[in-house]
């Protein structure tokens, strides 16, 4: 890949994430199907992450919390998708 | 369609994490980004523009939404193994940073999401490009990527049903419906994206049994 497309390509995809507030706040398929059946009572999280529901708590305003989660998000997997990439390069000499 | 923790039993979780670890490892070994067109590179961007596409909710019938899942895309650029393992990495970061899909539900959310995303729609899109011919290969992409979404709606139904958390008479048609829009939504943003990467760049599209 040229480094124009390399650029071109993350700053759309950045873009997107920064704009992720707008997406629409209804359940999803399945979240939707789950309040219709009665077992969304059943969800639980045994887990905290730092960035519930694509927020940064410590952020008071939404939309910039939005945005600067969604960055991260791109982030995270374009460092991971690096060390698995070469990790895979590297095994196979 | 993330699956939460506390919605799948152990006896449908357990299975799914064994499997979705064992295909993780089979993948890995069987990847490879030394292809000519396939680079590190091309994984991270197709992977980074996934998970903002992923972001992106959009409206669909019955006052729900949905949003891409990307498998097909990823198959489609890189193969079913790297795009197997992109769509993984996605899954990953959303479960430990983002909360978004349960840990003990990683399994199946692999299985649901990135297997058969992956796999299955490039296996579709393969037969549907040798029978369409390649001229209609974006016709393949959204039928591939539809697909898809309406067979990932019909694993989770089963997984559900199978936990006891609903009965299948009622959970697989209600999936089926709503996923039935929300595999619109995936395969327009699919056949957009690619469309614009076919023409701009020809040559990035996985084809080892070269029937491009």
């Amino acid at each position: 890949m040229k480094k124009k497309e390399i650029v071109f390509s993350l700053g759309f995809a950045g873009f997107l994430a920064a704009v992720s507030f707008i997406a629409s706040a209804r359940p999803d398929g399945l979240e939707k199907v789950a309040k219709e059946y009665g077992f969304i009572k059943l969800e639980k999280s045994i887990l905290n992450s730092p960035m519930p529901d694509y927020s940064i708590p410590l952020v008071k305003n939404e939309k910039l919390s939005s945005s600067v989660a969604g960055i991260s998000g791109v982030l995270s997997v374009f460092i991971f998708s690096l060390v698995l990439g070469s990790g895979i390069r590297k095994r196979k000499g | 369609m993330h699956i939460p923790d506390g919605f799948l039993g152990a006896e449908v979780f357990a299975p799914a994490w064994i499997f979705s670890a064992a295909a993780v490892w089979a993948t890995s070994k069987k990847a490879s980004v030394k292809n000519e067109n396939i680079t590190i590179l091309l994984l991270c961007v197709v992977t980074s523009y996934i998970i903002a596409a992923q972001m992106l909710n959009f409206p669909v019938v019955g006052g729900s939404s949905g949003h891409l899942i990307g498998g097909t895309l990823a198959a489609v650029i890189l193969g079913p193994y790297l795009g197997f393992l992109s769509i993984v990495i996605v899954l990953v970061i959303q479960c430990l940073v983002f909360q978004d899909g349960g840990v003990t539900a990683l399994g199946a959310n692999i299985f649901n999401m990135a297997f058969i995303g992956s796999f299955v729609s490039y296996f579709l899109y393969s037969f549907l490009l040798k029978h369409l011919g390649k001229k209609r290969r974006i016709a393949a992409v959204a039928l591939a990527s539809w697909l898809s979404v309406v067979i990932a709606a019909l694993a989770c139904s089963f997984e559900l049903a199978l936990s006891g958390t609903a009965p299948l008479a009622a959970v697989l048609p209600a999936m089926l419906f709503v996923h039935t829009f929300i595999g619109i939504g995936e395969a327009l943003i699919t056949s957009m994206t690619l469309s614009f990467v076919f023409n701009v760049r020809p040559d990035i599209a996985f084809d080892p049994e070269g029937i491009l």
